[in-house]
């Protein structure tokens, strides 16, 4: 068992904030990306942090993610740099930017990943409603409130209507490969535990003047029994979604609202390429050609192409698909895109054996092949 | 006569026909390919799982450079290449003249249905009476007199069994095209005599292939025939096929159900007093059978092979004996059946057996599958007289170690001289094209000059598609030119439908040449019936009407799919039909050969004597590898006096340079264009330019540690005899005892492949010893004899002199203690079910071989080594010597274990597969080969780690992904994992095919 340090502060983002800036001192980190409720706008957003004194509007755990950070870290890593940097990072983010380090679209060579037990997160607009955008003490009264709850009742999302869909049934809530691992559950109420999830992490913890404590023994216990809960609430999500979308025609019902905005595309995480294919010359068809079909079905919805778009995005990143939802927080016509791609994404991950941003050392599928795989899908 | 002729005959379009012609062709020779059967295809067109993938992968034969040159299509069905003239129920029937000038006579069977006017529609076979045995499901089922020979040949053109045929005339009324010309009833000759055609051909190729053993020849004890469910092995592949007599599913003949437990008895035909020699692939072909059955019948049914040997002797094949035991149930029993008769009890079969205590085991199935042995093709022995070329005892022909100093332009290929199985077959094949190769050389280039160079067409790649159709019609088909009109006209693109009547015909044809010559189309598209066919017609079109072939193609009416949709796919196909810009840079006439053991230096010579360079580079201060150390083989050559021949050849030869005590030190670059750099003795590096690399690397006898060698003189290895007995260090007179243990540290966990040389070499000492001294006794302590093919004769006739073979098992080993006085042997003997103790002065073990180590240097020209760290081939069927990316060979030892003959022939194969690639002329890039588009890539590198060819590397000082459009086959797995296609496969672009989508729904 790792060895977890303690640490104790007036409230969780006192503790967060006091890990986070020893992490400044203790390491040749230059700058850390984390969300920080800004001064005057009051707006919580990811923010490339220099100075720790800066990390007290710092909010890693509010109940909100405006975007996911992966495609920043892509940003910051993607070509060499000499500078070190560190990101805070939910879970979900993590995993999408451990596949865009193995499609090259970024690098972890000189970044500190730090992620922590996600409570989960409202969708964008129900968190921005209820006002907690308001002042910087009240968001921060807001975070801290949520987490008394969330952690109170063992992540039991049946208390919280307004947790979004994506986090209830999220199964992979407990940060596994971040190079710092927070643990939020089961400790006294403020306080937080930290550790090593990596030999880099490893190496940073040594010699830092926490107080060691081994992880609560209810831990185990605890993840078991949320992840058990979490299954169950996805098994019901897919269940009825599928029986939704299960026939062409339901699921162009689905998405009978889709207006090719692409929103979704750019919310995603592991959408990585420089322009979409659906944005080439592939899809500029001759104004004749719209005259043809026209004429040939009766009827030609316009704009065209929309169902074709989901599943082209479903073929390209299913396999990559970490489920963090934001995909639905983009949506301006409220489709449930992101239930959609992570059942899809979950299911031709199982047939790959594969799980999106598990591991850097799982082999991205099709990149690898062997003489006698999928025998039993091929039949030779 | 008297010119050197620049073109080949290749008799014979089974595998090694098709890859000998192949070879040939892709090398500039004008090839003419013929075969006394209506197809194409030889046994293999009945075949449909080969071992050991238990898959076919024929068309891995297809050329890798200039692959517009040849229609990529499946093997089986047929091959189209713009070298290769086919000439089917063609037989060479005499050849005058010498190597290099030679005159063959080609007798061709009249067709009585003319395969040029005949579309395979199938109206004759509709209304014929006549009911025959299908010969192409050995006659399991039953066909028309007139029928497909091959249900899947491409042309698909009918054929008529005269023996059969009562010439009542229906086929010939019903024909639509008139293709059939039957007889008149009054009179037996036809109406279209035989044709005789007299041709010049600079060499020879004799693929003929073999036939197989018939039962009923001999005293026929296993009642094939008379006993419905004895089947022979080929007919067992006939059931198992989709195209079978049962659609492909399991049963047996005599009343269809499915059998519950199946034998298999081997050696039928072979290993015996009329034939004493083996047919070295039916153990394996027994295995896949009996794999397919257990796997097709989720391992409910049984399936025993009874067998004397199992002969795997072959790199994986031990590995494939293993999965077939332990994953899939199948069963092995040492036995000789005696007979089998029907038990009229249980209406099975009963095999009459006897095991190794003589006691009758006699065992019931319901299905026996007989594994024939080989014969001699039934024009092998007309073709030896024919050809002069030599015949063995057994009626097969010669194959000697070394063709050099041989006079002759004719060569034997593939299983003609033995049966081989399909990578063997391939090798031998490419052997026999590099010796006629040889003889040709010289006389290529008049083909050379009729190859049009890519430069020089009209540009009309920016140009907007300006589409002309021709249609071909046939005079009685129906009258689709209105419909196809219309289509034209409702296309913005088209701007002319020409119907012309038959451009199948020499009229039909210039007449269409010259209508579109008046025009000035600048996408051509071609609707007519088997426009595959069509291919070495387009270079045709093309210089009429001054237009890269790129734009023009053929679309085919003679599917039977809808016009409308035939039609528009064409169109959207030629719409986007484009030659990619890029150009191949020219391919360096240089091979380097890695080893110049026999092989490497093979191989050298090989690829010397067509005129290229050969550079040799050697570890060691001299060449000759293991040869040094040889004496002799099995047969009597002498190794010595090879040794001295071949390293004065290389040596003298102006196109070879060697460098001794030279390794191999770095290279970059792709297949036709490598940068390599040798680091020679005194420590100096040395750039060297070559378009393809040969890894001749050879391997070694393994050390040993057991049977307490190295603790006793008396216990030697191969090596040691052979060199003692060489040196005359060592007497046979001298001995009076002398053990031998095959299989030392082989065939087991730890090693598990056969070294397929140790019983020859075994088989080689025991009679020189026992020629030296009758008096001496000889044991020969083996698992499995694997002397297969003519080495068989030397099993028996070392029996025949009193050598004592005695089988001991993986688990039950012999013992060898060392005393003061000799050694003794311990050793069970199963017959008399006792442990023998032999007082030996020798014990002499087969240590077998391994490679040298050739990973690091493999992996410097992008190639793999196999589990047992030999080189890793492409496919050790099709592309036994090649590795996937094309530019790499290997050849001897390198690959596996194999004797020197074998070597030689590997060798010559892989400098064949080297002169395949470098003289490609590559003009331009083939039609169908990967770009990309750089403002669009991300340089994710999915498309790198996707391409199995290696033709993909990031150039990371210009953040671009870079293609080598020679490296790259158009197998489109970079496309297909690019998101956003940045990128793509030429002539199947993304909208070109949505368009095609659009226009078949």
């Amino acid at each position: 068992m790792e060895e977890t340090y303690e640490i104790r502060g007036t409230n969780w983002l006192d503790s967060v904030q006091k890990l986070l800036a020893s992490v400044f001192e203790t390491s040749s980190v230059t700058s850390m990306l984390v969300p920080v409720r800004h001064s005057t706008t009051h707006v919580l957003m990811p923010t490339l942090v220099s100075d720790p004194g800066e990390l007290e509007g710092a909010d890693p755990f509010a109940p909100c993610f405006p975007l996911n950070s992966a495609k920043l870290v892509s940003k910051l890593t993607k070509k060499h740099s000499n500078e070190i940097i560190a990101a805070v990072l939910r879970p979900c983010e993590l995993r999408a930017l451990v596949e865009l380090v193995k499609i090259k679209q970024a690098t972890m060579d000189n970044l500190i990943t730090i992620s922590f037990d996600c409570a989960g997160a409202y969708p964008n607009r129900e968190y921005n409603r209820t006002g907690a955008e308001g002042k910087a003490a009240e968001g921060k009264a807001k975070t801290l409130g949520f987490m008394e709850q969330r952690l109170g009742s063992k992540l039991d999302d049946d208390t919280d209507k307004q947790l979004s869909t994506s986090c209830r049934i999220c199964t992979g809530p407990f940060p596994e490969n971040a190079d710092l691992c927070i643990t939020l559950l089961d400790h006294d109420p403020g306080a937080l535990g930290v550790f090593a999830g990596t030999d880099r992490g490893r190496e940073l913890i040594m010699g830092k003047a926490f107080e060691v404590k081994s992880l609560p023994g209810t831990r185990a216990d605890t993840v078991k029994e949320v992840l058990q809960r979490k299954k169950e609430a996805a098994k019901k999500v897919f269940e009825d979604l599928a029986g939704k979308t299960a026939t062409m025609a339901g699921l162009g019902n689905y998405l009978a609202s889709c207006v090719n905005c692409y929103n979704c595309r750019v919310a995603c995480p592991v959408c990585f390429c420089r322009e979409c294919v659906f944005n080439t010359d592939v899809f500029d068809y001759e104004p004749f050609q719209y005259a043809a079909w026209a004429k040939n079905k009766g009827t030609l919805r316009m704009p065209m192409d929309t169902v074709f778009f989901h599943l082209t995005r479903m073929i390209h990143m299913g396999l990559s698909c970490v489920g963090c939802g934001q995909c639905s927080n983009a949506c301006p016509n409220d489709i449930r895109v992101a239930e959609l791609f992570t059942a899809v994404g979950k299911g031709v991950q199982q047939g790959f054996g594969y799980e999106a941003g598990k591991s850097m050392d799982d082999p991205f599928p099709l990149s690898v092949f062997f003489e006698d795989e999928f025998q039993d899908v091929t039949g030779i | 006569m008297g010119e050197k002729q620049g073109r080949a005959l290749v008799v014979g379009a089974g595998i090694s026909g098709i890859r000998s012609a192949l070879d040939l062709a892709e090398t500039g020779c004008d090839v003419t390919l013929i075969d006394a059967a209506p197809h194409m295809g030889g046994v293999l067109s009945k075949l449909e799982y080969q071992f050991p993938s238990d898959g076919c992968g024929m068309c891995r034969l297809l050329p890798m450079a200039d692959r517009d040159t040849c229609l990529q299509a499946c093997l089986r069905k047929g091959l189209v290449h713009g070298g290769i003239d086919l000439m089917l129920s063609t037989t060479l029937k005499g050849l005058e003249g010498e190597a290099g000038k030679y005159r063959a006579i080609l007798e061709t069977e009249p067709s009585i249905i003319d395969p040029k006017l005949c579309t395979g529609c199938n109206r004759c076979s509709e209304v014929c009476p006549v009911t025959i045995p299908d010969p192409f499901n050995q006659g399991l089922s039953t066909t028309k007199a007139v029928h497909l020979p091959v249900p899947h040949a491409i042309p698909n053109i009918y054929t008529i069994d005269m023996d059969h045929c009562t010439l009542c005339g229906e086929c010939e009324t019903v024909c639509p095209f008139g293709a059939i010309y039957l007889p008149g009833e009054d009179r037996l000759e036809l109406k279209i005599p035989r044709t005789l055609v007299e041709m010049d051909v600079g060499a020879v190729v004799l693929a003929c292939g073999i036939d197989y053993y018939d039962p009923l020849s001999g005293v026929n004890t296993f009642g094939y025939k008379a006993l419905k469910d004895v089947v022979s092995n080929i007919e067992l592949e006939r059931i198992l096929s989709g195209t079978g007599p049962f659609n492909g599913s399991l049963k047996r003949p005599s009343d269809g159900q499915v059998p519950s437990r199946m034998a298999w008895i081997q050696c039928v035909g072979s290993r015996d007093l009329e034939f004493p020699a083996c047919s070295s692939v039916c153990c394996m072909i027994a295995l896949k059978e009996a794999v397919l059955v257990r796997k097709r019948s989720r391992q409910t049914i049984e399936t025993v092979i009874y067998y004397m040997d199992m002969r795997c002797f072959s790199k994986e094949f031990e590995a494939y004996r293993r999965r077939a035991e332990n994953e899939y149930g199948v069963i092995l029993k040492r036995a000789r059946p005696h007979s089998v008769r029907y038990d009229r009890n249980t209406g099975g079969l009963s095999l009459y057996i006897t095991d190794d205590s003589g006691i009758r085991v006699d065992e019931m199935f319901d299905m026996v599958v007989l594994s024939l042995g080989q014969r001699p093709g039934k024009s092998v022995k007309e073709l030896a007289e024919i050809t002069g070329i030599g015949l063995n005892p057994l009626g097969f022909f010669e194959d000697p170690l070394s063709g050099e100093g041989d006079k002759t332009g004719v060569f034997a290929a593939g299983s003609a001289s033995g049966l081989k199985d399909i990578g063997e077959s391939v090798i031998h094949s490419s052997s026999a094209s590099a010796m006629a190769l040889k003889v040709i050389h010289g006389a290529r280039s008049p083909h050379d000059e009729e190859r049009e160079p890519l430069n020089g067409f009209r540009d009309v790649s920016t140009q907007v598609p300006d589409i002309g159709v021709i249609l071909c019609q046939c005079a009685n088909g129906p009258d689709i030119e209105p419909q196809v009109k219309s289509m034209g006209a409702s296309d913005v693109h088209v701007s002319g439908v020409m119907a012309m009547d038959r451009i199948c015909t020499r009229e039909g044809w210039d007449g269409m040449l010259e209508t579109l010559a008046e025009k000035t189309f600048n996408r051509i598209l071609v609707l007519a019936c088997t426009p595959q066919l069509f291919l070495d017609k387009k270079a045709a079109i093309s210089k009429a009407v001054n237009l890269d072939p790129a734009y023009i193609d053929f679309a085919d009416l003679g599917k039977g799919e809808p016009l409308a949709a035939t039609v528009k796919m064409g169109l959207a196909r030629i719409r986007y039909a484009d030659r990619l810009n890029s150009r191949a840079s020219a391919m360096v006439p240089t091979v380097l050969v890695v080893g110049g053991g026999l092989g490497g230096m093979t191989a050298a010579l090989s690829v010397a004597d067509t005129g290229f360079e050969a550079i040799i580079v050697e570890k060691e201060s001299r060449l000759g590898g293991n040869l040094v150390w040889l004496e002799k083989d099995i047969t009597g050559n002498d190794f010595g006096r090879l040794l001295d021949n071949t390293c004065r050849r290389v040596e003298k030869h102006p196109g070879i340079r060697v460098f001794t005590n030279a390794v191999v030190e770095d290279s970059r670059g792709g297949p036709g264009n490598y940068t390599t750099s040798l680091k020679t003795c005194d420590n100096d590096s040395k750039i060297i330019d070559h378009g393809a690399v040969i890894l001749a690397t050879g391997g070694r006898e393994a050390e040993t540690s057991a049977y307490g060698y190295g603790t006793s003189d008396a216990v030697m290895t191969h090596r040691e005899v052979e060199q003692a007995l060489k040196a005359g260090t060592m007497d046979p007179v001298n001995l009076n005892v002398v053990v031998m243990i095959q299989c030392v540290d082989s065939r087991n966990d730890s090693r598990e492949y056969c070294s397929r040389i140790c019983c020859k070499s075994s088989l080689k000492h025991a009679l020189e010893m026992k020629r030296l001294n009758p008096e001496l006794d000889v044991y020969v302590l083996y698992r499995e004899m694997m002397s297969y093919g003519f080495s068989e004769t030397y099993f028996k006739e070392a029996r025949e002199k009193g050598v004592i073979f005695i089988r001991y098992s993986q688990e039950l080993q012999p013992e060898v203690l060392s005393g003061t006085d000799g050694v003794m042997v311990k050793v069970h003997e199963p017959i008399l079910d006792r442990t023998l103790e032999i007082r030996s002065d020798l014990v002499v073990l087969a240590t077998g071989i391994l490679p040298s180590v050739i990973k690091p240097l493999a992996a410097l020209f992008d190639a793999r080594v196999d589990d047992y760290s030999f080189f890793k081939a492409a496919d050790s069927k099709w592309r036994p010597v090649d590795a996937v990316n094309g530019g790499v060979f290997a050849c001897g030892l390198a690959l596996g274990p194999r004797d020197a003959k074998e070597s030689v022939a590997s060798a010559r194969a892989a400098a064949m597969g080297a002169l395949r690639l470098i003289s490609s002329k590559s003009a331009g890039v083939s039609l169908v080969t990967a770009g990309i588009k750089p403002s669009l890539c991300t340089l994710c590198e999915r498309c790198i780690d996707s391409c199995v060819y290696g033709a993909r590397t990031l150039d990371s000082d210009a953040g671009k992904i870079r293609i080598d459009p020679v490296a790259c086959q158009g197998c489109g797995s970079c496309a297909a994992v690019c998101t956003n296609s940045a990128s793509f496969l030429n002539n199947y672009l993304d909208q070109q095919m949505f368009e095609i989508i659009d226009a078949a729904i």
